[in-house]
């Protein structure tokens, strides 16, 4: 570790301690609070039982919110590889983080062997696919916006929409976009050095292209 | 025993927290929480505090502890109890912010550029003028960081491991791994000594 990161890292420990110390609890809220906990960790009887139940309800509704994936475009199959698919999927963290990835048949769920359903799923794909080739020649469905590089690390792009939203492009997916849009090594470097991106979206949000951008990102205050 | 009579005199460890809240789990025993609140109530309410300010800091300790009881029957020992209350805590908050539509939209606050490091011949009331200053540099560069480096961080500096923050965040531990090495890159940028 070099000096500066040593004496950061010292700094922070320092600063860490001293407002942690200097912004605890206030006491009036702190004895508030315990009398709450204690008065409600009582013994409960009757319909008062009802309460944790119904609590445990929202709990749900919240664990739900917080993991649950929400599949925006199933997928389409992409030109060079049979088996992979275009997968755009959604969490609700701090703000909606949309992930670009490819997936394989099976991490989409699914099955391997050919069945009725395998086919009839084949063939929603390969419509997907079609939609997917004619938006990125409709100018209609388009959507383009300009999103900040947060960072790029092995796992691939992470890019900020005015802190309302994330994406992150995988390296897997961002690999695959650089061969189907037919990318030399110097525009790629040059794209990937850039500290705005505009994007171009369709009409299930797939991204569509990608560009530098000279101006940042017009986030409303 | 009163709550207040127990704040004041115990001999608490971390390591108990487990054993209090697996005890409390089965005796529904009020010292035990009392013991869970006093030791762990400044540190998540400090964390809720850097993110919110201090009436929804205050509000959602207060969900958080509920929540604990409401759900005390949850609590599995798969991760740490201070763990869980922390992730009990951070989605309540995240709860408050959806409702508010509030999504981390923080005004940047210009710094001004001063020396992070100075020099070593001032003065000692020259040199704590400084060491303050560099504090309050510093409490305003972290406040600058994107939201979920500077959670990834006050939870680094409150002790969680780097598989404990990706529990509370809901996320995975490279990509924490990822947060802290941007938001210590961006902090040393923000920091940065004059030329």
């Amino acid at each position: 570790m070099k000096r500066s990161e040593e004496e950061l890292e010292q700094q922070l420990q320092q600063w860490y301690q001293q407002s942690r110390q200097q912004n605890a609890m206030p006491e009036a809220v702190k004895k508030q609070l315990t009398a709450q906990i204690a008065a409600t960790s009582q013994p409960i009887s009757g319909w008062q039982r009802l309460i944790p139940w119904m609590l445990q309800l929202l709990s749900w509704r919240n664990i739900q919110a917080l993991t649950a994936v929400v599949a925006l475009g199933v997928g389409w199959q992409l030109l060079h590889q049979q088996h992979t698919y275009y997968q755009i999927s959604q969490t609700l963290d701090v703000y909606p983080v949309q992930v670009h990835q490819l997936t394989t048949q099976e991490a989409a769920g699914l099955p391997t062997a050919v069945t009725a359903a395998t086919v009839q799923r084949q063939a929603l794909f390969q419509q997907k696919y079609q939609d997917y080739l004619q938006a990125s020649a409709n100018h209609k469905t388009q959507r383009q916006l300009i999103v900040s590089r947060q960072f790029s690390d092995e796992d691939g792009w992470h890019l900020d929409i005015c802190q309302q939203m994330q994406l992150q492009l995988t390296s897997e997916w961002l690999a695959e976009f650089k061969l189907q849009r037919q990318w030399t090594e110097p525009q790629w470097q040059q794209l990937q050095a850039s500290e705005w991106l505009q994007v171009t979206t369709g009409a299930e949000g797939q991204i569509l292209a990608l560009q530098r951008s000279e101006q940042p990102p017009n986030c409303a205050p | 025993m009163g709550w207040k009579q127990i704040s004041g005199r115990l001999g608490l460890t971390k390591a108990d927290s487990q054993q209090w809240m697996t005890d409390y789990q089965q005796t529904g025993d009020q010292v035990l929480l009392a013991k869970l609140f006093t030791l762990h109530a400044d540190a998540l309410y400090f964390f809720l505090l850097r993110q919110s300010n201090a009436e929804l800091a205050a509000d959602i300790s207060q969900q958080s502890w509920l929540k604990l009881l409401e759900q005390r029957d949850q609590f599995q020992g798969g991760c740490s109890f201070k763990t869980w209350l922390f992730t009990l805590a951070r989605n309540a908050l995240l709860d408050e912010f959806r409702q508010q539509q509030r999504w981390g939209l923080t005004e940047i606050t210009e710094i001004t550029e001063t020396t992070l490091f100075p020099a070593t011949d001032a003065n000692p009331a020259e040199q704590q003028l400084a060491a303050q200053q560099q504090q309050q540099q510093l409490d305003l560069a972290i406040q600058q960081l994107p939201l979920l480096q500077q959670e990834a961080l006050l939870l680094q500096l409150e002790g969680f491991s780097l598989a404990e923050i990706a529990l509370i965040a809901n996320s995975n531990a490279e990509t924490v791994k990822s947060r802290l090495r941007h938001a210590r890159t961006m902090l040393a940028s923000l920091m940065e000594e004059k030329p």
